[in-house]
């Protein structure tokens, strides 16, 4: 507990720990104005709320959470996830201050559990963070109601049932960081460059989607990284079927726990010299 | 007999195909302060790194305070302060709060043990200033100061004074005899500073290109090895070519009175005798003490013209 604790210490006083809270804020404010005050969006609802009868306002919380996830599920999530989780091992062997850790009575093992625990909490609370700020701002700026989604089709989904959707669907995504970040972390452990395992990390993300569009792949696909992190949208347009979200929750989790224990396997034989 | 506290059998290190650290074997006794010689790129730090358990050896065993490093390092480490290559912190925070951070990991220490550290190497008015406004010496002192926190029984050095300015380098060299007499800590020092190590170490290992090529008290050195003897002859010349043709004794150099030979001590009379049966006259035999710096040139320059 001691050492996660100090990892904890540590990570707050890094300004690169707060990049992702404050750019998604950021995000989520500019994408919460451009829903209140753009024409075309504005003209939508007007036309739908014509037509059909929606509990409350149609571009409300609900839909800035959705609409935001879609912008950052793939882009700025995993990079800020990637940012903070490369950092935790790569930053103290690039400083040298890894030495000075491992020449005190700990095991290796613990210092790496520390970060990798600390890791994972943070892309998880960056996901989910990010979700209910969306959602609060939303309630704020827009107010509250039913989902609605047009995607084959309009979907239009009660409020209450919405917010539980919504949050399995960030629950998904926050898995799939924290699987992103598992493998940003893996390479960090034996490359002393943040930058590099960020690199790395994102290129398995987006090399999963790349080969995710190849025919010849096929049968590979549903074990890419991206595949499961898809599926986060299948909830809020159809009926919510819990196996395929504790499925794709398990696949996520199995690329963050392969990735934890390749990072201690290389972590335990390494030789540090830097 | 003192009891060990730092041993190593047989270490040996490659990195690809270059051996690092070639079986050595040294070993330290309770309170010594022993001297680990050596110029750059001799395997010290590769040493140094296998004995904290940073490095694997490829062979050999490492063991500190009884435990082997490899099987038990977390025990071997508990007794152990130690400063690898050059000291890094969290530049961020200040010098205390990475104090703090280091003491926990070896199991905490009260706000007074630090200020006692901080105090030992100069830095107690320093304490709440971040890292980063550090210089290399302060840096470097720092090191030293989270070496002592856990109240250790051994102190690895490794090129302590290393950046120091010349007041810096004589108080931790002050510093180190202070922890040793006064404390009892035995301490590893590993430096190329020759004058350093004479001046603070009883004993001292001395490698080159991974081997240890001496090891023992800093006086049973200097005597062991041969010594440098200057004779002041009559003819310069003839007494350079006779003893020459002697066996175990090198002609060093040659001056307008005198000449300089290296070799065992007995070898001195045997040299006498055969300058006086030539007919050469000996006026005076001054033997020259052979400091640290000699030795070292001596095995080392050696070790270089073997290969």
């Amino acid at each position: 507990m001691t050492s996660f604790i100090l990892e904890i210490r540590k990570m707050m006083r890094k300004a690169r720990t707060y990049i992702g809270p404050i750019a998604l804020s950021l995000l989520t404010l500019a994408v919460a104005l451009g829903v209140k005050h753009d024409n075309h969006a504005q003209y939508m609802r007007r036309r739908m709320e014509n037509d059909f009868i929606v509990a409350g306002s149609m571009l409300n919380a609900a839909f800035l959470c959705r609409v935001l996830l879609e912008f950052i599920a793939f882009t700025f999530l995993p990079l800020f996830v990637c940012m903070v989780c490369a950092d935790l091992m790569a930053s103290e062997s690039a400083d040298g201050t890894m030495r000075m850790v491992l020449v005190r009575p700990i095991t290796r093992a613990r210092v790496l559990i520390s970060k990798y625990t600390l890791g994972m909490l943070y892309a998880l609370k960056l996901t989910v963070g990010t979700g209910l700020f969306a959602y609060l701002l939303g309630w704020l700026m827009l107010g509250r109601g039913s989902l609605v989604i047009f995607e084959n089709g309009i979907w239009v989904v009660p409020e209450h049932t919405a917010i539980l959707r919504l949050l399995a669907a960030y629950a998904l995504i926050g898995c799939g960081m924290m699987a992103v970040g598992s493998i940003a972390f893996a390479v960090s452990t034996f490359l002393s460059n943040a930058n590099g395992a960020i690199g790395a990390a994102m290129g398995v993300l987006y090399g999963s989607a790349v080969i995710g569009q190849i025919q010849y792949f096929a049968k590979l696909k549903p074990y890419l990284l991206t595949s499961p992190l898809e599926k986060w949208g299948e909830g809020l347009t159809g009926p919510f079927d819990a196996n395929t979200y504790l499925h794709s929750i398990g696949l996520l989790l199995t690329y963050a726990v392969v990735s934890f224990v390749i990072g201690l396997v290389i972590f335990e034989r390494r030789d540090i010299l830097g | 007999m003192a009891e060990i506290v730092l041993e190593t059998t047989g270490l040996t290190k490659f990195f690809r195909a270059r051996k690092a650290v070639d079986d050595l074997s040294l070993r330290v006794y309770e309170g010594d302060v022993y001297g680990f010689l050596g110029p750059n790129w001799a395997g010290k730090s590769t040493t140094i790194r296998m004995l904290t358990g940073l490095v694997r050896p490829h062979g050999g065993s490492a063991r500190l305070m009884g435990y082997d490093v490899g099987a038990q390092r977390v025990q071997s480490l508990r007794q152990v302060g130690a400063i690898v290559e050059l000291p890094a912190f969290y530049k961020y925070m200040s010098a205390r709060e990475n104090l703090e951070i280091f003491s926990r990991y070896s199991g905490g220490c009260d706000k007074k043990r630090i200020d006692e550290v901080l105090d030992a190497v100069g830095l107690l008015d320093r304490a709440k200033d971040k890292v980063k406004t550090f210089s290399h010496g302060m840096v470097q002192r720092l090191g030293i100061a989270q070496a002592l926190l856990p109240d250790p029984k051994v102190v690895i050095l490794d090129e302590p004074t290393s950046g120091l300015d010349p007041q810096g380098m004589r108080d931790v060299r002050e510093l180190i005899l202070r922890l040793s007499k006064e404390h009892g800590i035995t301490v590893f020092l590993s430096s190329h500073l020759l004058h350093e190590v004479e001046q603070v170490c009883n004993r001292v290992g001395i490698i080159n290109r991974g081997r240890l090529v001496a090891e023992g008290s800093v006086g049973e050195l200097l005597h062991r090895e041969m010594s440098i003897v200057e004779f002041g002859v009559s003819d310069i010349a003839h007494a350079a070519e006779l003893l020459s043709g002697v066996d175990s004794l090198k002609v060093l150099e040659t001056s307008a009175c005198c000449v300089s030979i290296n070799g065992p001590r007995d070898c001195v009379a045997e040299a006498n005798r055969a300058l006086v049966q030539s007919g050469i006259d000996v006026y005076s035999i001054v033997p020259k003490t052979m400091n640290l710096e000699d030795l070292f040139m001596k095995l080392v320059g050696d070790g270089e013209e073997d290969d």
